[in-house]
Order: structure tokens, then C-alpha cells, then sequence
């Protein structure tokens, strides 16, 4: 099957049912359940009640104040939270209808799936080439690598400036740029999901702009959530998007709690909730 | 810092002049640092000039051709072309590669030794130990090279080399090369461990998450990622425990004997450079004798092995660095 | 053509074959390899420990450490040894430390990238790896013979050539620890207007300091144990204790001033032996209870250099962490 770099790829299979089409709702392949976390052997949990349904080739903000467990229900989702120490998560996160928590569920493999772009640039220090071919070739990828790293840095939008500069460090390129490797990085290995820890919070504007317009190119194909700081950036990307924000109970126990899930139009000009309303005037966070 | 008095319409003035004698202080701090720091040049100055010294005096004495490349001499009524080292022998050889063999095979028998177990020593007090556990584990194994070295000599001569006896096919000399090679390998573990342990460990746990979040196992990232971007540290470790063996005494003058053969026969009883210089000063060679003179000829020889591996090594490290921030 | 192992099949599964089973088996097994080779430096140091603790155990008595050597091994003793090895180890720390130090500080934090500073790094390197034994080769001509005009070694030329001798390694690793320091201490710094050595000295220095302290306990453990270097100035074995006294005060003020320093740490027949040296003799030596005596010399220079490790881990772990 040939991809010209736009084309969406088929859907998850049989595991959940019809294929897309574009009028029809799209499905679910993300499903959280009363999700809570807790850190360190606590006994109350840093985040809780958290439910939500993701749905494919949509982009999915997290958005609230610094603190309440945005980036920690992020992390869940490609279980890396597995490698802090002491970590725990109670409830279901279902991923094509299987719970990526079932004990026979290898987190390793759940990482090819579902792939993330950190906050800062992080490309390894190898040469461009071999940070987008290090992924696949991990996974065993069994096609031609050349084609791949290619197409992924193509579907980046950054192949025209690397293209004759593969063999050179990944770390020589500027931050946008290097940010947009990452992504291509995590795009190599053929996720379905793609989460974003705050992508651009370490960028310039027009990186972080390029970024933008990049994730709706990127959503034909992946699903995505992304977690920002920034609402104009949830309303100018997002098709959906979660509110979260602390709860203090009258013990002074902080726990963060998704608040609201709703169409981004919804959220933003009739929020449901009083906090929500509050937290996107401005009036704190 | 003075503000100026307030007519509103006059803006504050800050005195943001450079301080003389805040100036005169760094600069004194600086001058003074930088003397502490041509004391090591000063320091390779003054080996270059004493080991040039009576080496030059040597080779008034013996020829060059002699020193590396033996003499061609009557024995038994037969002319043979031979490079044997016997400065103390009534009849004298100087031909200096028995010495630079005898080295080289116990350092060659350590580094078998050394680079595996450091290596994966490093790999594991950064990557998978815990931090209690690293905390306990890292100390002893840097108690390994706090032992000093007549120690191992001790241990290589009483205890190795008798096991090795019956081990060995064909069994071992009571002074031999294989004993004090496998002792001081143990002995550069440390060396090689501590450094790379801490070059694996700067590498920055952002590029853990990224191969983890591209589907690695913990064995992948660390032998794909972490250790390939602390490489220049790990070469950089494993030179210096290379010239720690090259230029180690007193485990080869106790265990090793010190009988300088051409041979690699890692049982046979060898003797090293540095055991011949030890010979010198122990012994009852005079100064000016051409034994006293070859101490420094043998240590310069010593000295330009080192430095060619140290420079080795350093260009390794700098082609071979991966980049990070 | 074998199909994905994996839980979750998706379109893009096809392409690839990641084998999850074998990798994660590999990843034991190599975990397991790890730790192995780290146990196994362990190990040998246990077994080494036993052995000689069984071979030297008898003969460790007071007697080890009041007695000055002798021709009889039942009436030897390390202690002349022992004040040697801690007279010089106190010279050696007070020379190489500062130095070591202020050089590691100077390369990182001062020192202009130009061909004079490379030309120093890489003379620092290379004098890391030099042998111990060349720096006896030094000492021997620079301050046995240089200094004090040939002769058996005093103990400032041994501890000069010891000085030397462990000052690159200290400031590798020291400059390692202060290049740790992550920018942003230094720029914090910098940004509340505080100089060059107000940084160092308050941000950069005490961030470092674990760092620096593993350096100076692997450099200094050297120190102790050197015995090469020692052997090539020429120590030998000797009778009486040491001085270290700075001044001879009483010839100071009785006013013999050519005197001053007579029988001080500066004098000319201030001879030295030192711990490991006495045991390098001893094991050599064919009549078997030297060599017990030599194991337990061992015995006692392991406790010396153990304490010493004690203590410069405890100081490690009272320094505050970045």
C-alpha cells in the first residue's frame, strides 16, 4: 500500500469496527474510566475522576492551571509513568477496547502506539537520520528506511530544510526545527496516537505557529492530545477539550480532577462549569 | 548605588561604575589561579627534562640501533641477530623490547579483564540500580582501587598464582604474567566504572523518555542511547585504565618476576619496564653507571607509550563525541 | 512473514515486527550480566580480604604498631612506617588539594578558550595518565637529587613527588564536577549581579564539592597506598619516626637561627619509610614470618586507607546536594 504523505492511513481494524468515513462520528480509541494517580505510595490520589473518550483524528486539548495533572494524565496514556518510582494508576484507560493497565499488557509495546513529543526538544545526539530511524528499527521495521525517513520528516514539514543535511547532528538545528524533528521522530514509528506535553512552550511564536498548522495536517492521519498552557492555542487547534483543575477538600489534600470535557466551541463560549468559566476569563491560573 | 535627589522630572542616576577594588580582587584571584595551574606544566617540564637528561648520557653510551633493534653477536660460534635486555649481567643488552613485551601482556591480560566488568559495572550503577542501592554499590567498588597496590601484588603472588598451578594446563611459573595481568584487571575496574558511570549518568533523562516513548526496552536505551551519547566519557575511561596497567609496578615486580623475555606466553615469568627501574634504584647501580642511565631510558620509553596512548585517546573521544548539550 | 506478536494490531503493524518477546528476554539477561560484573570486583576484594586476614590475623598485635623495624620478625614493627605514611599524607593533602582545585576552577571557569589554555588541558591529561613511577623518576632528579643533593629521600621529596603525583587526577575529576554544574546555577548567579568568584565560590564550588571529594578520595588512596614512586627516590627502610614539626621553635628562639630548621620536616636527613614500602620488603623477603608480618601490614594498611575512604564517603554524603 503506497502513502503519498497526506493520505489517512487505515483505521484500527477489526478490534473496533467500521472504518471512517468522513461525515460519520469518528470512533473512540482512547477511553479513560475513573482514572486516578497517585505518586509515591500516597494514599490520596495527585489526580482523580478523570474520564474521557478520545476519538480518532481529532485533536484533544488538556488545558488548566499549572500543578493539576494535565501532564501526569498524559503520561498515562503511554504508560510513562511506569518509570517514576512509586507511581500508580487506578481505574481503566481502554486503547482499541483493550486496558492498557491489564497485566499482561507490555508497556513497551503500547509506546510504539501511542508516541509522545516532550516539552522540550529532546532529539537524541545522533545525526538527523539516524534519530527518526532509530524508532523504527527498534521496532523491526521491515520496510524501506530511507522511504520512511523521509516520509516522516515530509509529514513534519521539515524534509526540505534537512534533506541535504541528514547526516548532520540533530542537535544543530534550531529549536523549532529540532521540535519538528521530534515530531517526525515520533511519527516513524507509526503511532495512532500522538501526545504533546506542551510542545511549544519552549519555542518562539513562528515555530510554535508552524507547529499549529502542522498538528491539523497531522490529524488526518494520528489522533492527537495535546497539553498547553496556552487557551488561544486549544481554541485555535483543538476539536475537543478537557478542563482540569486542583480541588482542595477540607483536609487541605490537593487533587487534580478533570472538570469539564466538551467540544472546544462548547467550553469556551458556554462552559458548563463555574470553574471553567472562571479559569478561561483569565480570573486565575 | 545613589539615587540623585528628587526634582520629579530628573531621573534617578545608578553608579554602575566597576568597582577598583572589587577588579582588584578578581584579578588577583584569577592570577593566582592560573599559577596553580602552570604547575602542571611546570610539572611536565621538569619529567621531560630529567628523564632527557641521563637518557641522552644513555645513548652515549649505547646506540640507538642497539636499544631498538638488539645486536647482532657471536653466540655458541653462530652470529645471530638478538634483542635480549641484560643490564646486569656481566655481559650487557640493552635491546628494549623484552621490557615493552612484559608490559605489554599483563596490560593487554587486564584490560580483558577490566573493560567488560567496568563497562557493565558502569551500565548498571547508572541505569538500573536504584539510587539507595547505587549509593551503597558505587563506594565498594570504588574501595577496589583504594587498595593499595602491594596488596594485589601479595594477592597475585600468595594466592592467584598458586590456584592458577592447578588450573592452567600446562601449569604456571612462581613469577608469571597471567596472575598479575588477571589481579590488575581487577584492580582498573574501578577506574573504568566510576568514569563511565558518571558519563552515562550526565546524559540527560530527556533522552531516556524519548526512547522509551518510541517503544525501548530499559537494555535498549541503555545500550542504544545512553551509552552511545556518553561514548567520549567511556573511551576517555577506558584510556586511563589502559595506562594504569601500562605503567603499573608493584603488582608485576612482586608476582610478575622480572626477567624481561620477548615471549607472550602469559605463564612464563616476564619482567616490565617499570620493574626494571625499580631494579635500578633498589639495587646497587651506581649513578653514572650505563644501568643507572638505561633506568631513564627505560622510563622515557615508558613515558612516550603514555603519552601516545593518552593522545590516542584524546582523538578518539573528540571524533567520536556525539554531541549534547 | 511472522505476524506481530503485539496486543494491539493496527494498520501500521504490518510493517513491523518488534519481537517483544526476545527483547525483553535479552533485557533480563543483561540486567543480570550487570550486576553480575558489578558483584565480581566484590567478590575478588572479599576473597583478597579473607586471605589475608587469615594470613596476617596471627601476628597483628600492638606490637605492629609500637615497634620500628628489625632484623628479628618476631620484635618488628610498622610503626616508624606508619608515622611516615601519615606525616606525607598530610604534606601531600595540603599541597595537591588547593592546587588541584584552584587549577580544576581556573580551566573551567576562567580560562579563555585559546591555544594556551588547550595546550595546558591537554598537559593535564596527558600527566593523568603518566606512570607513577616516571614521577619517582622526577622526584628522584628534581628533589632528591636536585633539592637536596642525592642521598636517601626526606620525607617533603617524597611528598612533593606524591603532591605531583596525584594532582592531575584531581583536577580531571574535579573539573568534571565543577562542568556539571548546570549553566543555569551560574547564570542565576551572574543575573543578581554577583562576580566571577562570588559564583564560584558560593554556587559553582559547593555544587561540585561530591564530585570533587570522589576525586580526591580515588587520588588520594593512591597516594597512600604508592609505593613505586617511593622505591625509585629510593626509601629504604629506617629506624626512627619522622618529623613533621614546621619550625624548630626552641633553636628559633634561643636565637640559633641556623638552626631553625634543624630536625623539622624541612630537614636535610628527615628520612622517611613508609607503610606500604615496609610490607613491599617484608613480602619479598624469603623467611616466612616476614611474610606474615607483611600480610599483617596489610591488614593494617587496608584499615588506614578503608578509614580513609570512611571518611571522605561520610563528608560526601554531609554536602548538600544539587
Amino acid at each position: 500500500m503506497s502513502e503519498s504523505s497526506f493520505e489517512p492511513s487505515t483505521k484500527i481494524s477489526q478490534e473496533i469496527g467500521s472504518t471512517n468515513e468522513s461525515q460519520s462520528p469518528q470512533e473512540v480509541i482512547l477511553e479513560a474510566k475513573d482514572v486516578a494517580i497517585y505518586y509515591g505510595g500516597a494514599s490520596q490520589p495527585s489526580v482523580s475522576d478523570v474520564n474521557l473518550s478520545i476519538r480518532q483524528n481529532q485533536i484533544t486539548s488538556f488545558i488548566g492551571p499549572s500543578g493539576c495533572g494535565k501532564s501526569t494524565v498524559l503520561r498515562c496514556f503511554n504508560r510513562l509513568n511506569d518509570l517514576i518510582v512509586g507511581a500508580r494508576v487506578t481505574g481503566s484507560i481502554d486503547f482499541a477496547g483493550k486496558d492498557l493497565y491489564a497485566p499482561n499488557i507490555d508497556p513497551v509495546e503500547v509506546r510504539r502506539h501511542i508516541g509522545m513529543v516532550f516539552q522540550r526538544p529532546n532529539p537524541f545526539p545522533k545525526s538527523i537520520y539516524e534519530n527518526i530511524a532509530f524508532g523504527p528499527r527498534i521496532n523491526g521495521y521491515k520496510g524501506n528506511m530511507d522511504e520512511l525517513v523521509e516520509r516522516s520528516l515530509k509529514q513534519a514539514v521539515i524534509w526540505d530544510e534537512v534533506k541535504d543535511k541528514l547526516k548532520q547532528s540533530g542537535l544543530a538545528l534550531s529549536g523549532g526545527q529540532q521540535q519538528r524533528l521530534c515530531i517526525a521522530r515520533a511519527i516513524a514509528v507509526q503511532p495512532d496516537v500522538i501526545l504533546m506535553d506542551e510542545p511549544c512552550s519552549a519555542l518562539d511564536p513562528i515555530s510554535t505557529h508552524r507547529i499549529e498548522e502542522l498538528m491539523q495536517e497531522l490529524k488526518q492521519i494520528y489522533t492527537i492530545i495535546i497539553v498547553t498552557h496556552n487557551m488561544q492555542q486549544a481554541t485555535r487547534t483543538s476539536d475537543m477539550t478537557a478542563f482540569f483543575n486542583t480541588e482542595v477538600d477540607d483536609q487541605g489534600k490537593r487533587t487534580g480532577k478533570l472538570v469539564e470535557f466538551a467540544p472546544t466551541e462548547d467550553i469556551f463560549n458556554s462552559p458548563s462549569q463555574a470553574s471553567t468559566a472562571r479559569y478561561i476569563s483569565g480570573q486565575f491560573g | 548605588m545613589t539615587k540623585a535627589s528628587t526634582s520629579s522630572s530628573q531621573p534617578a542616576t545608578y553608579d554602575l561604575n566597576k568597582r577598583a577594588s572589587r577588579n582588584l580582587t578578581e584579578t588577583a584571584i584569577a592570577i593566582f589561579l592560573f599559577a596553580c595551574t602552570s604547575i602542571s606544566v611546570l610539572t611536565t617540564i621538569g619529567i621531560i627534562y630529567v628523564l632527557s637528561e641521563e637518557t641522552i648520557k644513555f645513548f652515549g653510551n649505547v646506540s640507538i640501533g642497539e636499544f631498538l633493534f638488539g645486536v647482532t653477536k657471536e653466540i655458541n660460534g653462530v652470529l645471530q641477530h638478538v634483542c635480549i635486555w641484560t643490564p646486569q649481567f656481566e655481559d650487557k643488552n640493552f635491546c628494549v623490547w623484552p621490557t615493552v613485551s612484559g608490559t605489554v601482556l599483563v596490560a593487554l591480560i587486564a584490560m580483558v579483564v577490566a573493560t567488560p566488568v567496568g563497562l557493565a559495572t558502569a551500565v548498571y550503577l547508572s541505569e538500573y540500580a536504584s539510587p539507595k542501592l547505587s549509593g551503597i554499590l558505587r563506594p565498594l567498588v570504588e574501595l577496589l582501587a583504594g587498595v593499595p597496590t602491594v596488596v594485589y601484588g601479595y594477592f597475585a603472588l600468595l594466592f592467584v598464582t598458586p590456584i592458577l598451578k592447578v588450573i592452567i594446563p600446562g601449569g604456571v611459573q612462581g613469577f608469571n604474567a597471567l596472575s598479575a595481568g588477571l589481579v590488575m584487571g581487577v584492580m582498573v575496574v574501578p577506574t573504568i566504572a566510576s568514569i563511565s558511570a558518571d558519563a552515562m549518568r550526565s546524559v540527560p533523562n530527556s533522552l531516556r523518555e524519548a526512547a522509551y516513548g518510541l517503544g525501548c526496552t530499559k537494555q535498549e536505551v541503555s545500550t542504544k542511547v545512553v551509552f552511545p551519547a556518553a561514548l567520549s566519557g567511556v573511551i576517555a575511561a577506558v584510556m586511563l585504565g589502559v595506562s594504569r596497567a601500562v605503567g603499573e609496578t608493584m603488582i608485576v615486580v612482586i608476582a610478575a618476576g622480572q626477567k624481561p623475555v620477548l615471549n607472550f606466553d602469559p605463564r612464563q615469568t616476564i619482567g616490565t619496564m617499570t620493574a626494571y627501574i625499580t631494579q635500578v634504584t633498589k639495587g646497587d647501580a651506581r649513578y653514572g653507571s650505563v644501568e643507572y642511565e638505561a633506568l631513564f631510558a627505560v622510563g622515557m620509553t615508558l613515558f612516550l607509550i603514555t603519552l601516545t596512548l593518552n593522545i590516542i585517546s584524546r582523538q578518539i573521544s573528540s571524533r567520536f563525541r556525539e554531541t549534547y548539550d | 512473514m511472522a505476524k506481530p506478536e503485539s496486543i494491539f494490531s493496527s494498520a501500521s503493524s504490518a510493517n513491523f515486527q518488534p519481537r517483544l518477546e526476545s527483547r525483553q528476554l535479552w533485557g533480563k539477561i543483561f540486567s543480570i550480566v550487570c550486576l553480575a560484573a558489578t558483584l565480581f570486583g566484590l567478590i575478588i576484594l572479599a576473597v583478597l580480604i579473607v586471605d589475608v586476614f587469615h594470613d596476617g590475623l596471627p601476628r597483628f598485635n600492638a606490637d605492629l604498631i609500637t615497634q620500628p623495624p628489625s632484623f628479628r620478625p618476631a620484635k618488628a614493627g610498622f610503626r616508624v612506617a606508619l608515622m611516615g605514611s601519615l606525616a606525607m599524607l598530610t604534606f601531600v593533602l595540603l599541597l595537591a588539594v588547593p592546587i588541584g582545585v584552584a587549577s580544576a576552577i581556573y580551566l573551567e571557569e576562567y580560562a579563555p578558550k585559546n591555544k594556551l589554555t588547550a595546550f595546558i588541558e591537554l598537559n593535564i591529561y596527558n600527566l593523568a595518565g603518566v606512570p607513577s613511577i616516571v614521577y619517582g623518576i622526577l622526584g628522584l632528579g628534581l628533589f632528591v637529587r636536585g633539592l637536596y643533593g642525592g642521598g636517601a629521600p626526606v620525607l617533603m621529596a617524597g611528598a612533593l613527588t606524591v603532591a605531583l603525583l596525584i594532582l592531575p587526577p584531581i583536577i580531571v575529576v574535579g573539573r568534571e564536577a565543577i562542568r556539571s554544574v548546570p549553566q543555569s546555577v551560574r547564570q542565576a548567579s551572574y543575573g543578581v549581579g554577583a562576580t566571577k568568584w562570588q559564583t564560584v565560590r558560593h554556587h559553582v564550588l559547593p555544587s561540585a564539592m561530591p564530585g570533587i571529594l570522589t576525586g580526591v578520595i580515588i587520588s588520594t588512596s593512591r597516594g597512600v597506598g604508592e609505593t613505586a614512586p617511593l622505591v625509585v627516590l629510593g626509601v629504604g627502610t629506617v629506624q626512627s619516626d619522622p618529623s613533621i614539626s614546621l619550625l624548630n621553635l626552641n633553636a628559633l628562639f634561643g636565637g640559633r637561627f641556623s638552626e631553625t630548621l634543624k630536625g623539622t620536616v624541612w630537614a636535610k636527613d628527615n628520612f622517611f619509610s613508609v607503610l606500604p614500602y615496609q610490607v613491599y620488603e617484608w613480602v619479598g623477603d624469603p623467611k616466612a614470618q616476614f611474610q606474615t608480618l607483611a600480610s599483617a601490614g596489610i591488614i593494617l594498611l587496608m584499615l588506614v586507607v578503608l578509614g580513609m575512604n570512611a571518611i571522605a564517603i561520610y563528608f560526601r554524603s554531609r554536602t548538600p546536594k544539587l
